[in-house]
């Protein structure tokens, strides 16, 4: 028992408390001396010699640690809020383990009961935890809030209101930089006749299927939406009438390509607008290119006309 | 599901220390109990400290008796506690939640703490959650490309449905008997 004298007094008055005990073990880690209350501190019994081990399977594999200790490069080898319940309720134990240097070498083996402050503890870990997942949550819905008013459920692509947004800040973007800047607008042709003839989710087939050839061609750059019902408009930055004219007829070309699932052929019709001094506002842009698909519908559809052609024609 | 009892005495029995590691709520409890439990709860319960279970796995070259420390999520404590629980560790299994993506980023971080400890030992890496297919940020590409770098082995998993459990555990005590040697 002489090595009690380890156990200073700050260690007995916690004894005394009962939120401690200790056991004196060999170096191969065997119970040789144990605490006055160790068996009903942990509530179960040992046997003398019994590998500590068996008590507490966290110090399997421990050997490297506690040769550590031993040398003296680890000061303590301590173990926090160790669960170890028992037949009637969690406990948690912490484990402090000394170096013993005495003639009988070993380690001194203090068990702290901690479940009280682990119960603390976890309660407020569960808290902020709950609290950080619900506000992830919170952020995620605020996001998809934010995404489904710029986003067309339908198509998704842009919506009027987002598409607006980027033309305003297109427009300003290729008035400083003196850049072109084109918008066309694009209308599915007969988009009643193939909700009347084949039903709307045909008529909404097909309203995907030129979605997917819009965002397939163009550039990252560009701003695709659907402006209402049947009406497609585009953004395109950099682009003068006849560039913007040459991916109006190549997108009419592949929207004739799709065939798969779809109840009839597509055509779309397009009008171009492009910056000019006609233009003042991006409104001015919206009905350029607006009149000029009334026109392109009104010359019997699957057509692409430029509003610049309209204006040299009234000039003449 | 097999157990410490019924272990045939005529093969190679090796006992190893695994750690489960991951953010906060990926799920680490959860597989741990679908593993070695075979049940699976959807109440949220954070983990205090460390949990220690065990279960026996049986392969063509032995047994390996597994003693899984399910330890805290990364921020609940500092790292000489952590320190002190991967000590000794043959292998770790690191988990993120796939509809959770800065779970995915923390990979790494991992990694580094095991080797700061000298722990170069086998890992496997985990998405998990994949049943809530709706609310899924990672694929699994991810989850493989991450595991690449460290050349580790990548599951896609569900505590809940039990997909892949058996079969991660299993890939890492194949690996701790592999370098058994």
């Amino acid at each position: 028992m002489s090595k009690q004298k380890f156990l200073n007094r700050e260690v007995l008055c916690l004894l005394l408390e009962k939120r401690f005990t200790y056991a004196l073990l060999s170096l191969d880690l065997k119970i040789e001396t144990v605490a006055e209350n160790f068996a009903t501190f942990l509530g179960r019994p040992f046997i003398p010699h019994q590998p500590v081990t068996e008590l507490f399977e966290a110090l399997i594999g421990a050997e490297d640690a506690l040769q550590a200790l031993y040398d003296g490069t680890l000061q303590v080898y301590r173990l926090e809020y160790l669960h170890c319940p028992d037949s009637s309720q969690d406990r948690y134990f912490t484990l402090h383990l000394r170096p013993v240097h005495e003639e009988e070498k070993g380690y001194l083996l203090l068990i702290e009961d901690v479940t009280e402050v682990a119960l603390l503890e976890q309660k407020s870990v569960q808290a902020r935890n709950e609290l950080a997942l619900l506000r992830m949550q919170l952020e995620r819905a605020q996001a998809e809030l934010t995404r489904q008013a710029r986003f067309d459920t339908l198509t998704n692509l842009l919506n009027r209101r987002a598409f607006d947004e980027a033309l305003e800040k297109g427009l300003l973007t290729a008035r400083l930089q003196s850049a072109s800047l084109s918008v066309l607008f694009l209308d599915l042709d007969n988009l009643k006749e193939i909700n009347d003839t084949h039903g709307h989710p045909a008529g909404d087939l097909a309203l995907q299927r030129v979605a997917d050839v819009l965002r397939q061609s163009i550039r990252a750059t560009d701003v695709a939406a659907r402006y209402g019902g049947d009406e497609f408009v585009i953004l395109l930055v950099n682009t003068d009438e006849g560039q913007a004219y040459h991916l109006a007829r190549r997108l009419q070309k592949n929207v004739r390509l799709q065939r798969e699932g779809l109840s009839a052929p597509i055509e779309i019709s397009g009008g171009i607008a492009s910056l000019s001094p006609l233009v003042r506002t991006a409104q001015d842009l919206i009905q350029q290119a607006d009149i000029a698909l009334y026109h392109a519908k009104h010359q019997g559809k699957n057509q692409i006309v430029k509003y610049s052609s309209l204006h040299h024609r009234q000039q003449e | 599901m097999e157990n410490f009892d019924t272990a045939d005495s005529s093969l190679t029995t090796i006992q190893k220390k695994i750690c489960l590691l991951g953010e906060f709520a990926v799920g680490k409890t959860s597989l741990v109990r679908r593993y070695v439990e075979g049940r699976f709860d959807d109440r949220y319960l954070s983990t205090i400290g460390v949990k220690i279970s065990r279960r026996s796995v049986l392969l063509p070259s032995g047994r390996i008796n597994l003693l899984i420390w399910d330890l805290a999520g990364s921020d609940e404590f500092n790292g000489n506690i952590r320190a002190n629980y991967l000590r000794g560790a043959a292998g770790a299994i690191i988990v993120c939640d796939l509809t959770r993506r800065e779970t995915l980023t923390s990979f790494p971080r991992y990694v580094r703490q095991l080797q700061s400890l000298g722990l170069n030992i086998p890992l496997v890496f985990v998405g998990n959650k994949v049943d809530l297919s709706e609310e899924l940020v990672i694929s699994a590409q991810e989850v493989q490309d991450v595991a690449e770098e460290f050349h580790a082995p990548a599951y896609i998993s569900s505590a809940k449905t039990g997909e892949n459990v058996e079969e991660l555990f299993f890939a890492l005590a194949q690996r701790l008997m592999d370098s058994q040697g």
